[in-house]
């Protein structure tokens, strides 16, 4: 598979302060999520891949090229910034046909693209003759997505495209980059909701103080963690004598109780070894069990485990 | 709802060239400019100023047409007026070649100086317009995702703050030579007004690139409109105020006035010294009118300080392409 965007020992400082630290990765055609906490280096990741800020050292390419002072590679790039970044007093058309004209879109084909991408993003119709100050903040980040689509690239950037957005907004978007994905376009996603990543991508990078510290797909991170300890939220008739029964098997880490709902969350050593006799040490702890969860599946125990 | 929808497309269509996408971020200022209702009324009074310097050639040219309603009325006016008019129109009979290039620069150089007013708060009001409000707007970051660099970006709004001098201030002074001279009664008006309209196109010129380049710095200092046009309107003021106050301290300190440094190189450009000197040798009582300038005047309007105004600019124009490189990058 092609590689979309590659780092080779990138860092770049701010003065003494180090933004990213001799980071390598590669992105894959499809949907990758970028995921860290404040300061992690993701803002400065998205700026050197979107050609706003060069690296220290090292290098990164972009579909081969870099990306900086780049203007034709920059056209293949389609960037969505985190900051409000829409002016207050235009219309969406006027400034998404005037940003398509600025990306090189002949004048005949700005008018109905414009068009085009806001019914894409699903900003109402009505709301269109009004001037982007009077948005709320779901609407602007609608119209910032339209101006990244407006001249087709082949790599969406995204930062933080989901803040402000409510719940069905989300879902929308959601299924917006999924269509987009499907349809060839690679898309890098930067979101500090990870439920949104962990349906979302496929792929996901983990930063923190500007290391990389896991990238691949959520699966084989999760495979490749060593030490990995499996967490379960179980729902019986006796919480107390489960929890009790798996510790005496010596399969635990340690639990939770929390009787007035009738859970025990137990933390599993060694999954290899514990799930093949699951069935067993149930049936001789000798209580109704009602439901078990999973939540080792999670982004958020990924991230929280690569990054503790 | 179908996972795969179909609707969207990556373009597969031509891309424009970069001088078109250039045009584009002017063409866009420019619109934004114009929606102002104020520079509208600015910009009706520069083109008003143009008429009136058209009425003033043609009433130049009727001076030569015996029966026309101009010589008619001039036959009207006091003695001491008549006798310039005639005076006058003998010279343009005499020495078309000097007298209408004398009469033509003369009015010209006026003329510029006036429209150089309105250009000046008409570049006031574009200020936001420029780099301002997509600082403010944070649209800078847009802007440089997209496929053009900064100097490209720069380049458009420069040329939107031309655009701007074209339709205020070069725009009235060349549709006015060409109107005054199409209503002239001779065709060889245009040929002996050639050196006047090459001494407006270059005093416009080269003055429209400072302002514009200082347009753009000022435009550059703060993401505040309010900052921004207190700057240049402070730039402009303080400097006309510094020009008294620098005949009576350091005459150096007056090269720190944006208009004192344009009218010196207007100056320059147009060399009204032998306008001057003509005028007076061909044109009686308007020649005595002149020589009785008192000499301190004359010898500013013979001998303009160019070094000076070049050292004032230059340096003004350093600090606003630093402002500039500083605050207009996408780090």
């Amino acid at each position: 598979m092609s590689v979309v965007i590659e780092a080779r020992e990138l860092s770049r400082w701010y003065g003494v302060v180090m933004g990213l630290n001799n980071v390598s990765f590669q992105v894959q055609p499809g949907l990758t999520g970028l995921v860290g906490p404040n300061g992690a280096g993701k803002s400065t990741l998205i700026q050197i891949i979107t050609g706003q800020l060069q690296g220290s050292s090292g290098d990164l390419t972009v579909f081969g090229q870099r990306p900086w002072n780049n203007p034709a590679l920059l056209g293949r790039i389609g960037y969505c910034p985190e900051r409000e970044s829409l002016p207050r007093d235009l219309q969406p058309l006027d400034w998404l046909r005037g940003l398509g004209m600025v990306s090189g879109l002949p004048t005949a084909a700005v008018r109905g693209r414009a068009e085009a991408m806001l019914q894409r993003v699903r900003l109402g119709r009505e709301h269109w003759s009004k001037r982007m100050g009077q948005y709320s903040k779901g609407m602007r980040q609608r119209v910032k997505l339209a101006q990244a689509l407006m001249h087709g690239p082949d790599l969406l950037v995204l930062d933080e495209p989901m803040n402000g957005l409510d719940p069905m907004g989300r879902q929308e978007i959601s299924q917006i980059l999924k269509e987009l994905a499907a349809g060839g376009t690679t898309i890098l996603i930067s979101s500090h909701i990870l439920a949104e990543l962990e349906s979302l991508c496929g792929n996901i990078i983990i930063l923190n103080w500007g290391r990389i510290l896991a990238s691949g797909a959520q699966k084989e991170i999760r495979d490749d963690l060593k030490n990995w300890s499996e967490q379960l939220t179980i729902r019986c008739s006796d919480p107390r004598k489960l929890a009790r029964h798996l510790f005496d098997a010596g399969v635990l880490l340690g639990f939770d109780l929390d009787p007035a709902e009738g859970l025990v969350h137990v933390r599993i050593e060694n999954p290899e070894q514990f799930f093949p006799n699951w069935t067993r040490l149930l049936l001789e702890a000798d209580i109704a069990v009602y439901e078990i969860r999973s939540q080792n599946r999670s982004l958020r125990r990924i991230f929280e485990k690569v990054t503790s | 709802m179908a996972l795969h929808d179909t609707q969207y497309q990556h373009w597969q269509g031509r891309h424009v060239g970069i001088w078109s996408r250039r045009a584009v971020i002017a063409g866009q200022g420019l619109k934004s400019c114009l929606q102002v209702k104020w520079m509208r009324y600015i910009i009706t009074l520069c083109w008003g100023g143009a008429l009136v310097q058209v009425v003033a050639l043609f009433f130049l040219g009727q001076l030569l047409v015996a029966d026309s309603i101009v010589v008619e009325w001039l036959s009207n006016l006091n003695p001491q007026l008549q006798a310039i008019g005639r005076a006058l129109t003998s010279w343009l009979e005499g020495h078309p070649e000097i007298s209408v290039r004398t009469s033509f620069n003369l009015l010209f150089y006026f003329f510029s100086n006036s429209l150089m007013t309105f250009t000046m708060i008409a570049i006031a009001l574009s200020i936001p317009h420029l780099i301002t409000r997509d600082l403010s707007s944070n649209a800078i970051i847009i802007y440089s995702s997209k496929a053009l660099s900064r100097s490209d970006y720069l380049l458009g709004k420069f040329a939107t703050v031309l655009g701007l001098m074209v339709l205020t201030w070069l725009g009235p002074v060349c549709v006015a030579w060409f109107m005054g001279n199409l209503l002239s009664p001779n065709w060889h008006f245009f040929w002996h007004s050639r050196l006047a309209l090459a001494h407006g196109v270059v005093f416009l010129g080269g003055s429209m690139v400072v302002l514009g380049v200082l347009a753009l710095g000022v435009s550059a200092v703060s993401s505040s409109s309010k900052t921004t046009t207190s700057i240049w309107v402070g730039l402009w003021l303080v400097g006309n105020a510094l020009i008294p106050i620098a005949k009576e301290t350091k005459p150096w300190l007056r090269n720190l006035s944006l208009s004192y440094d344009l009218e010196q190189i207007g100056l320059s450009v147009f060399q009204l010294k032998n306008d001057f000197q003509a005028a007076e040798q061909n044109i009686p009582l308007f020649g005595d009118m002149i020589r009785a300038i008192r000499e301190r005047s004359r010898s500013a309007l013979e001998t303009p300080d160019l070094t000076g105004a070049l050292v004032g600019l230059g340096l003004m124009m350093a600090i606003c392409l630093v402002i500039v490189a500083r605050k207009v990058k996408p780090e």
